[in-house]
């Protein structure tokens, strides 16, 4: 029987993401992490904007406050998923044996 | 963030439908709204129409050509009156009438209004559940990894 053999069947060569992102040492974990959490204060501030200019008359759609509230809540959710798996791996480092 | 596009584009959906809603709502409440017949000084309400025109997301860098935008939601860009001809009532005790008994009444159907309502009101809600669709799907993408 032919077998074929794995290394025909996988792509010759699987890239993970950009090339030279990493190497660049431009996009640290850190500046990343702070950015995203940058984009989640400033969906958070325009939820409340959005709120504040409905009482105040300016948007009189009611779905642009309730959607701008639900892109605020999902960003934040995203934030605390980040946030857990962050604090998972450091748990998972201090649990290792010495 | 392109994951909140759909949010946006249905946004954009619900806008236009309500303005529509407004446009059906004021077409009701001036159903009565009479004019003199052929006297341009007292014109009878005309029944408004929205026209929809869709959005194409702005050309930016690479993006050329029409048929490379993506389509970034719904807008109003104008309303015309219908040119329908009004409705003529005898009516020779109004106000309004002309010599011979005639008013003018607003080409507005009401069964056809309310059609139209149903219309728009299923429209937004279809809206609002494109939003909640995206909603479960970026919920659900969180969940990747859980447990």
């Amino acid at each position: 029987m032919n077998v074929t053999p794995l290394q025909m069947i996988l792509p010759a060569e699987v890239k993970s993401g950009p090339e030279g992102q990493e190497t660049a040492g431009v996009n640290s974990f850190g500046e990343v992490l702070s950015r995203a959490l940058d984009d989640v204060n400033k969906a958070q501030l325009k939820a409340d904007e959005t709120t504040k200019q409905f009482l105040t008359g300016e948007i009189q759609d009611i779905h642009q406050v309730t959607i701008a509230a639900e892109e605020a809540r999902i960003m934040m959710q995203l934030a605390v998923e980040v946030r857990n798996k962050v604090v998972e791996a450091y748990q998972e480092m201090s649990r290792m044996q010495v | 963030m392109p994951l909140f596009d759909s949010f946006a584009i249905s946004s954009s959906g619900m806008t236009s439908n309500r303005l529509w809603l407004d446009l059906i709502t004021n077409n009701v409440v001036n159903m009565n709204t009479a004019g003199r017949p052929g006297d341009p000084n007292l014109q009878p309400y005309r029944r408004q129409v929205p026209v929809f025109s869709e959005v194409l997301e702005t050309a930016t860098g690479s993006v050329t050509g029409k048929d490379r935008l993506k389509g970034m939601g719904v807008h109003v860009p104008r309303v015309v009156e219908d040119p329908a001809d009004p409705r003529l009532v005898h009516d020779p005790s109004h106000p309004y009438a002309d010599e011979d008994g005639y008013v003018a009444y607003p080409n507005i159907n009401i069964a056809n209004e309310m059609v139209n309502m149903i219309a728009a009101t299923r429209a937004y809600e279809a809206s609002v559940t494109a939003v909640n669709a995206a909603k479960s799907m970026a919920l659900k993408a969180l969940e990747i990894g859980r447990g």
